[in-house]
């Protein structure tokens, strides 16, 4: 499984609810990836800001408490850190709703995460 | 409740030899240092970005070998009230209080395993806390 990842990608986990958020991050590492944690939209920008932390793929949920959602925090990286890629997760029918609102594009994974999923999608980001 | 359990089933499989330590500490950028350096000699690290969410986890982990917790934090419960949670929910488990405003006092000894004022070097404390794990194999609960 090791080999299927790339050395040195980092990917940064955003998700309100500590054990989701360590569950897949431990499979990510388990998989090869370097994963930071962030439990709010808010620890998320202060990661992807720091220049000790350079990240590659960022996984949030869409829902998340405080003052960013998902979709505020993907919209803040394609505009200011576009070489970072995005994959958002949610309940089907939320993200359905709100990315055509805001006409978001990208891929959106389904929550409760499958995580043969999440490689897959992973994959696809780094193939791009 | 049963979706959580069965997370945490997932996690204990996920690496069973390895040590968990809890991490609660809101500085997303120290924690990530302090949990890297406990991953690279050889820690499993929950993070836990407030106190709610560790007296989660202290409450529901299969398996917890030392709690390392900042003080202040954001939220209505602090890393006091996380050594708390420890001492009521699993009295045999380790803690260690890191924190630059606090003074420990005698109230607090019963609550500290060992005190770490900040800032400590995330290499410093993380070797200071693999050295308690080793000295308290009985700390493995579960």
């Amino acid at each position: 499984m090791k080999q299927e990842a790339a050395a040195g990608e980092t990917i940064l986990i955003v998700d309100g609810d500590v054990i989701t958020r360590t569950v897949i991050a431990e499979y990510l590492r388990h998989c090869g990836f370097r994963v930071l944690e962030a439990g709010t939209g808010t620890e998320a920008l202060q990661a992807l800001q720091h220049p000790d932390f350079p990240i590659d793929i960022v996984l949030s949920d869409v829902e998340l408490p405080g003052e960013i959602n998902g979709f505020e925090l993907s919209h803040w990286i394609r505009k200011s850190m576009p070489e970072v890629k995005v994959l958002l997760a949610g309940a089907v029918e939320r993200i359905a709703d709100t990315a055509g609102d805001l006409c978001e594009e990208g891929p959106h994974l389904a929550k409760p995460y499958d995580h043969r999923l999440i490689l897959d999608h992973i994959k696809r980001l780094r193939a791009r | 409740m049963q979706p959580m359990a069965a997370k945490l089933i997932l996690w204990h499989e996920l690496d069973a030899d390895r040590p968990v330590v809890l991490l609660a500490e809101d500085e997303p950028i120290i924690r990530f240092d302090i949990a890297d350096e406990l991953r690279r000699l050889g820690c499993q690290v929950i993070e836990a970005s407030n106190a709610d969410e560790a007296i989660d986890i202290v409450k529901s982990t299969a398996r917890l070998d030392l709690v390392v917790t900042d003080v202040r934090m954001p939220g209505n419960r602090d890393g006091l009230d996380v050594a708390r949670a420890v001492r009521q929910e699993r009295p045999g488990l380790m803690t260690v209080v890191m924190s630059g405003h606090l003074a420990p006092n005698d109230e607090h000894n019963h609550l500290i395993d060992l005190f770490l004022s900040k800032p400590t070097p995330s290499d410093k404390l993380a070797t200071a806390i693999m050295e308690m794990i080793k000295a308290s194999p009985a700390n493995r609960d579960g």
